[in-house]
C-alpha cells in the first residue's frame, strides 16, 4: 500500500517539478537578460563576430 | 590606449582542418542523398530492391538516415564550428593532432557503417542502429572532439563567449550523453548485441534519444552557426542579442522533455505522453523565438539576398526551421498525431527539416567559406542560383507529396463505416496501391535535390580547381586584440579562463537536460507499471528467438510496427490494442515509427506457415500490389544455431528467466520447432532441407506475435479504447 502511494506520488510530482524548475529558469533568465544597464554589454557581445582585426597568410 | 597595443598578438587559425570537413560534407552529402533517391524508388516499384540483401529497403533505409545525419550534417556541423570557434575565441584550435584524430576517426566511423549496415549488422534501434565497437569508436572520437573544443576555449583570446558557442556546447555536452545511454548494451560477439533496456523502457529511451538526435544534433549546433554566418554574411549584428539568450535557454530545456510525442497512444502511461505532448507544443515558442532572430537579422538586407548565394540558402533555411518547427508540435497534438503517425506525414514532416533546414543552411555557409578559404571566385554564380531552384522545387514536392500521402492513407486506415462498424478499406493494400503515384512524385523531389547537390559539387570543384595553390591559406594568421584582462594587459592564466562563465555554464546546461532527462525516465525505472508483468508472458523460443534477429537483421521494423494503438479503427484491423507487458522481454523493442506496411503485432497466428513462406520468397505472389521486397536468401541461408545459447545466456543477464534447462536444450529445441514448421511447408511441396534455414527461424517468430495474452473480456476492454478517434 505505502510503496503504491509513493510511486503515485512522484508520478504526479515529477512532472511539475520540472514545469516549476522551467518556469524558475525562464524567470531567471528574463531577469537577468533585462538587468538594467546591461545595454553596452550586449551591445558589445553582438560585435563579436565582427572583430576581426587583420588578417595575412602565413608564408 | 597604449594598453591596447600590447594586447595584439598573432594567431594563426587551423584552416586545413576545416576544408577536410568542407570536402568530406560534399562527399558524404551526396552519399547520403544517393541513398535516400535508392529507397525512394524503392517504394515506387519494388524492383529497384534488385532481390540483393544488401541494397533491400530494410537495410539501406538505416544506412541512409545514419549518413545524412551523422555523416552529412555531422562534417558540416564540424567544419562549421572549427571555422567560427577559432575566430570567435582568437584562438587557434586546441591541439592540431586532436582535431585531425577527430576527422579521420569520423570518416572512419562513416566507413564502418557503410560497410556494416547493408550487411545486416544493427541494434534495431531507429538511428542507432550501428552496433557495439562502432559505438564505441563514435564514444571515443566525441572525447576527442570536446576535448579539442573545450582546450580552445580555455586557451581563448576573448573573455566573452558568443551565443553561437553556448549552442555549441549544449550540442557537445548533450549528444554524448544521449549517445552513451541509448547504446548501452550486452554483447553477445564482435558484431552482434542486444540493448540493455527492453519493451516500454527500452521504447522511451529510444526516443528520448531519437527526438534529442534531432535536437541536439540537427538542431542546436546548427542554430549556432546561424548565429554565426548569418550575421556574417549579412554584415550586421544578430537582430536580439537578448533573445537569442532566451532562445537558448527555453530551448535546451525544453527539447530533452519532447521525445514521449513519439509514443502517443501507444502502451506509455497516459501521464507521459501528456507530457511529451505538452512539451512539444510549448517548443513551438522558443523555435520562433530564433527563426524570427534569424530573419529579423535580415531586414533591410532583403535586396541582398536575392544577389548573395550566402544569404540566399541561408535565409531559406530559417525559413524552413520556422516551418517545421511550427508542423511538430502541430503533429505532437494527440487528435492530429492520431491521424499523421505510422504515415508518409512525419517522413515529409522529416524532410522540412533535414532538406529545408540542414541542407539549405550547411549550401549557405559553404558558399560564404569555399572562396574565402580557397581564395578563389565561385565559379559559376548562375549554378548556383540553378541549384537553389532545383532544391527548393524539390524539397516542395517532396513536402507536398508526403502529406498528401500521409493523410490519404491515414484516413483510409481510420475509416469505419457508419452503418455496419466496420473497416471500409479493410485490406491494407489498398492503402498502399492508392499512395504510390505519390511515391514517385517523392522519388522526382528526391532526384531534384540530389542533382543540385551534385551541381554544388562541381561549382566548387571548379572554384577550388581555379584557385591558385599557393595561396591557399592552410594557416590562416591574425594580429587580434586580446581582452582577456584589462588590468594587467596580459592573457589570464588558462585555468583562470575556464573558471569563469563557461564552466558555471556547461555545468547548467548539463542540469537543465539532465533534469528532464531524469524526470522522464525516471519512472521506467520505479513505477511498476512499466515492468508490469503478465504471467501469460513468456520468453521466446530459441527459434524465435532467432527468428527475432532475423526480423531485426533485416530491418524490418523500417516498415512494420508491433504496436496496436487504443483506437477503434486498430482494433478492427489488427486484434486488441498493445499490452505493455507483451514487449517486456523485447531487447530491443520493435515498435516501429512507421507502417509502409501492417502492424504485425498480432500477426501470429493469422496466416498458415505456408502462407508467410510463400509471402517472404514473393510478396505478390499472396498480396498483388505489395511493395515489400523479396527476400529469396532467407530460404537459401542458415540460422545461427552456434550462438544460440550465448544468446540467451545474455538475454538471461538482461532479465529474460531462461532458465538453465532451457539453455542446455535449447540446439535440441530450436530443431524439432524447426522441423515442426517445415513438416507443414513440406506439405505444401516445399522440399525438406528447408528447416534450418532462416525463413523457419523468422516464420516461428511472426507466428508468436501477440499470441501470449487472451484478451477475454472484450467488451469491457472496449471502453478503454477512444472511440472519438475512430471517426
Ligand atoms: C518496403 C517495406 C517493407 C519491408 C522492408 C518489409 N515489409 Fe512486410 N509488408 C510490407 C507491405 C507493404 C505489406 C502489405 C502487403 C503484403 O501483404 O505484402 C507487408 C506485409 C507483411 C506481412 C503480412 C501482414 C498481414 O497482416 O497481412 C508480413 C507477415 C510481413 N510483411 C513480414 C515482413 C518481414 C518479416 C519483413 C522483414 C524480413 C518485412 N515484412 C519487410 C512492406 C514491407
Amino acid at each position: 500500500m505505502k510503496s503504491q502511494v509513493f510511486t503515485e506520488f512522484t508520478l504526479t510530482m515529477l512532472p511539475a517539478t520540472g514545469l516549476f524548475l522551467f518556469l524558475l529558469l525562464f524567470i531567471a533568465a528574463l531577469v537577468w537578460v533585462f538587468r538594467k544597464d546591461s545595454n553596452k554589454f550586449y551591445e558589445q557581445l553582438e560585435q563579436i563576430p565582427f572583430n576581426e582585426d587583420q588578417i595575412r597568410d602565413q608564408q | 590606449m597604449s594598453k591596447t597595443t600590447s594586447n595584439m598578438v598573432e594567431v594563426s587559425y587551423d584552416n586545413k582542418v576545416v576544408k577536410a570537413f568542407i570536402q568530406a560534407t560534399l562527399l558524404w552529402g551526396f552519399v547520403a542523398m544517393l541513398l535516400g533517391v535508392t529507397i525512394a524508388l524503392q517504394l515506387a516499384n519494388f524492383n529497384f530492391n534488385f532481390d540483393l540483401p544488401w541494397l533491400t529497403f530494410g537495410r539501406l533505409r538505416p544506412l541512409h538516415t545514419n549518413a545524412a545525419i551523422f555523416a552529412f550534417v555531422g562534417n558540416g556541423m564540424f567544419a562549421g564550428v572549427y571555422y567560427s570557434l577559432q575566430r570567435l575565441l582568437k584562438a587557434r584550435l586546441f591541439n592540431d593532432t586532436l582535431s585531425w584524430i577527430h576527422f579521420w576517426g569520423w570518416q572512419l566511423i562513416i566507413v564502418a557503417a557503410a560497410v556494416t549496415i547493408p550487411f545486416g549488422f544493427s541494434q534495431g534501434k531507429e538511428y542507432a542502429e550501428l552496433e557495439w565497437p562502432i559505438d564505441i569508436a563514435i564514444t571515443l572520437i566525441w572525447v576527442v572532439f570536446a576535448v579539442n573544443f573545450f582546450g580552445t576555449i580555455k586557451k581563448r583570446r576573448e573573455k566573452h563567449i558568443y551565443v553561437a558557442i553556448w549552442f555549441y556546447i549544449a550540442t557537445v555536452v548533450t549528444v554524448a550523453l544521449l549517445h552513451v545511454v541509448n547504446s548501452i548494451s550486452l554483447p553477445v560477439s564482435f558484431m552482434k548485441s542486444y540493448s540493455f533496456f527492453a519493451g516500454a523502457q527500452d521504447a522511451l529511451i529510444q526516443w528520448w534519444y531519437g527526438h534529442n538526435a534531432v535536437a541536439f544534433f540537427l538542431t542546436t549546433p546548427i542554430l549556432g552557426l546561424m548565429y554565426y554566418f548569418v550575421p556574417k554574411a549579412a554584415n550586421r549584428p544578430v537582430y536580439s542579442y537578448r533573445l537569442s539568450i532566451i532562445h537558448f535557454w527555453s530551448l535546451v530545456f525544453i527539447y530533452i522533455w519532447a521525445g514521449p510525442h513519439h509514443l502517443l497512444y501507444t502502451a506509455l502511461p497516459e501521464w507521459v505522453q501528456t507530457v511529451g505532448m505538452a512539451f512539444s507544443v510549448a517548443l513551438w515558442a522558443p523555435s520562433w523565438g530564433g527563426m524570427i532572430n534569424g530573419l529579423l537579422t535580415l531586414r533591410g538586407r532583403w535586396d541582398k539576398v536575392k544577389t548573395d548565394h550566402t544569404l540566399k540558402f541561408l535565409a531559406t533555411a530559417v525559413t524552413f526551421y520556422g516551418m517545421s518547427t511550427f508542423e511538430g508540435p502541430l503533429l505532437s497534438i494527440k487528435s492530429i498525431n492520431a491521424v499523421a503517425h505510422f504515415t508518409d506525414w512525419i517522413v515529409g514532416h522529416v524532410h522540412a527539416g533535414t532538406i529545408g533546414w540542414n541542407y539549405m543552411l550547411t549550401a549557405g555557409m559553404l558558399y560564404y567559406l569555399v572562396p574565402k578559404l580557397w581564395k578563389a571566385e565561385l565559379y559559376s554564380p548562375k549554378l548556383a542560383n540553378l541549384q537553389f531552384w532545383l532544391a527548393t522545387f524539390g524539397l516542395v514536392l517532396y513536402i507536398v507529396s508526403m502529406w498528401v500521402a500521409g493523410i490519404t492513407q491515414g484516413m483510409m486506415w481510420m475509416a469505419v463505416s457508419p452503418e455496419s462498424g466496420n473497416l471500409i478499406y479493410p485490406h491494407f493494400i489498398e492503402t498502399v496501391t492508392q499512395i504510390v503515384p505519390m511515391y514517385w512524385v517523392r522519388a522526382i523531389g528526391g532526384i531534384l535535390v540530389l542533382t543540385s547537390f551534385g551541381i554544388m559539387i562541381y561549382n566548387f570543384w571548379k572554384t577550388i580547381k581555379s584557385s591558385n595553390r599557393g595561396s591557399e591559406m592552410d594557416n590562416e594568421v591574425a594580429q587580434v586584440t586580446s581582452n582577456m584582462d584589462q588590468g594587467t594587459g596580459k592573457p589570464k592564466k588558462a585555468h583562470q579562463a575556464l573558471e569563469g562563465l563557461p564552466a558555471i555554464f556547461t555545468i547548467l546546461v548539463f542540469l537543465s537536460v539532465i533534469v528532464g532527462t531524469i524526470i522522464e525516465l525516471a519512472p521506467t525505472f520505479l513505477a511498476s507499471s512499466y515492468i508490469e508483468k503478465s504471467e501469460d508472458v513468456t520468453p521466446y523460443t530459441p527459434l524465435e528467438l532467432l527468428g527475432r534477429d532475423v526480423y531485426i537483421k533485416e530491418g524490418c521494423y523500417t516498415c512494420h510496427s508491433q504496436m496496436i494503438r487504443p483506437m477503434v479503427n486498430e482494433k478492427l484491423r489488427y486484434g486488441h490494442p498493445s499490452h505493455i507487458s507483451e514487449s517486456i522481454y523485447d531487447h530491443p523493442f520493435q515498435w516501429g515509427s512507421r507502417r509502409i506496411g501492417p502492424d504485425l503485432a498480432r500477426v501470429g497466428g493469422k496466416y498458415p506457415h505456408m502462407w508467410h513462406y510463400r509471402h517472404m520468397v514473393n510478396p505478390r505472389e499472396m498480396t498483388p500490389g505489395s511493395i515489400m521486397p523479396n527476400y529469396p536468401w532467407l530460404i537459401k541461408n542458415r540460422y545461427n544455431l552456434k550462438q544460440l545459447q550465448t544468446k540467451m545466456k545474455v538475454m538471461v543477464s538482461l532479465g529474460v528467466p531462461y532458465t538453465e534447462e532451457e539453455i542446455a536444450s535449447a540446439v535440441a529445441d530450436a530443431t524439432s520447432q524447426a522441423e515442426e514448421i517445415t513438416e507443414s511447408l513440406v506439405e505444401g511441396g516445399i522440399p525438406a532441407k528447408i528447416q534450418d534455414k532462416e525463413v523457419v527461424a523468422l516464420i516461428a517468430y511472426l507466428q508468436r506475435l501477440g499470441t501470449d495474452m487472451q484478451f477475454e473480456d472484450e467488451d469491457e476492454s472496449d471502453e478503454s479504447i477512444n472511440e472519438g478517434e475512430g471517426e
